[in-house]
This record gives structure tokens, C-alpha cells and sequence, in this order.
């Protein structure tokens, strides 16, 4: 029973560190593919925070002590709280100081809510 | 079983890094770079979160709540810094040809 708990959780670790990895390096071809910042935040940011995710659930299930495993989830909680904050702060940096978008006619909620001039102008 | 799956999820994470080290070095301006940056520290982390499974425990688990936190930090300072100097070459995308007065050495 036990040998089978073992194997299990192994296999499952195996997939989730397999599955992070992959996204991690996704998220690096995806820089290379996308138009401009803003898409490379996006694409950057995502697959890192989710293969960050996989990858220290995948260790925290092959880890016998009780205190490591807190350590690995609590290491995972504040990546998935100060990730998307810090890309949010990026993209607001290079919006602030009129980066250009990729395509200039979509649909810029900021301009909408405020009046601003576009990106640019 | 670990140890080969761990040498596999190297194999991705070390092309990942080199990806992402030539994406910081071509970069146009400095929120490009940034990011860049980040997913350096991504790589990283899930480097050693590998090497934290693969090895069962260890010190490298202090190490990557530390680096995530500094990682967060960095970024913050980066942002303010592009609010305020603005983020170097702007009117132009990485096709259209490059104007070396506005990079940011």
C-alpha cells in the first residue's frame, strides 16, 4: 500500500515538474514571437507564474519533512501574488511613458476611462 | 525515476535560460529588458525547485522564497525608474530599424 502511494505520488510529481518546466520554457520561445511589450509581458508572465506552480507542487509532494513542504507552498504563494503585480507594474510603466502597442487601433480602456492621448501622440 | 526526470526538466530550463539571456541582450527598450529579466528569475526558481525534488529537501528551499521576493523588489524598482526616465527607444518595434540616440546604454 504504501509502495503504491509512493510510486503514485512520484508519477504525479514527475508530470507537474515535467508540465512547469515545459511552460517556463514556452513562456522564453513566446518572447521571442510576440509583436510588442505588452504582448511579452503577457506571454512572459502567464506560463511562469502557472510553470512556477507545477514545478514547486511537484516538490513539495516528493519532500518527507513537513516544515520543507511549508516552506515550498509558502514560497508558492508569494509567487502567485507578487508576479502578476510586478508584470501589472511593467505594463503600466511602459503605458505611462507612451510605449507603443503593435496595433494602434485596439481597443485602449485607459484612453476610454480617462481622455488621455493615446499612446504616441 | 526523479533524478532522470530532473536531468530532462534541466535540459528545458538550461535552453529556456540561454532563450531568455540572448531575449535581454537584443532588447529594444527597457521594459523589454525587464521582463526578459523576470523570466531569468522564473527559470531560475523552477531550476531549483527541481533541484529541491530531485535532492528531497535542503537549503536551496530558503533560497528560492528569497529570490522571489528580491525578484519582486527588482521589478518594482525597475518600473518606477521606467515611470520616471520613460523606457528608451519607444517608436519603434524590433522589424523597423533602430535608432542608436535613444537607446538606453
Amino acid at each position: 500500500m504504501t509502495d503504491l502511494l509512493d510510486t503514485v505520488l512520484d508519477v504525479v510529481s514527475a508530470a507537474l515538474l515535467l508540465g512547469g518546466s515545459t511552460l517556463t520554457l514556452l513562456a522564453a520561445i513566446g518572447l521571442f514571437r510576440m509583436p510588442d511589450a505588452y504582448a511579452r509581458i503577457h506571454v512572459a508572465t502567464k506560463p511562469a507564474t502557472l510553470g512556477i506552480a507545477c514545478t514547486l507542487s511537484g516538490a513539495a509532494l516528493q519532500l518527507p519533512l513537513a516544515s520543507d513542504v511549508t516552506k515550498v507552498v509558502l514560497a508558492l504563494a508569494l509567487q502567485l501574488w507578487t508576479v502578476p503585480a510586478a508584470s501589472h507594474l511593467l505594463a503600466r510603466a511602459g503605458r505611462l511613458t507612451g510605449l507603443p502597442p503593435a496595433e494602434p487601433d485596439a481597443v485602449d480602456a485607459f484612453v476610454e476611462d480617462t481622455g488621455a492621448d493615446g499612446p504616441g501622440d | 525515476m526523479i533524478t532522470v526526470v530532473g536531468a530532462i526538466c534541466l535540459v528545458m530550463l538550461s535552453a529556456a535560460a540561454l532563450i531568455a539571456a540572448v531575449f535581454v541582450v537584443r532588447a529594444r527598450n527597457l521594459v523589454d529588458r525587464a521582463v526578459g529579466l523576470d523570466t531569468a528569475v522564473a527559470v531560475l526558481l523552477n531550476g531549483m525547485a527541481v533541484g529541491v525534488a530531485v535532492a528531497g529537501g535542503g537549503n536551496a528551499i530558503n533560497l528560492v522564497l528569497l529570490i522571489g521576493l528580491l525578484a519582486f523588489l527588482g521589478t518594482i524598482a525597475v518600473a518606477r525608474f521606467i515611470e520616471r526616465r520613460g523606457a528608451g527607444a519607444t517608436s519603434e518595434d524590433r522589424h523597423t530599424e533602430s535608432r542608436p540616440s535613444e537607446e538606453p546604454s
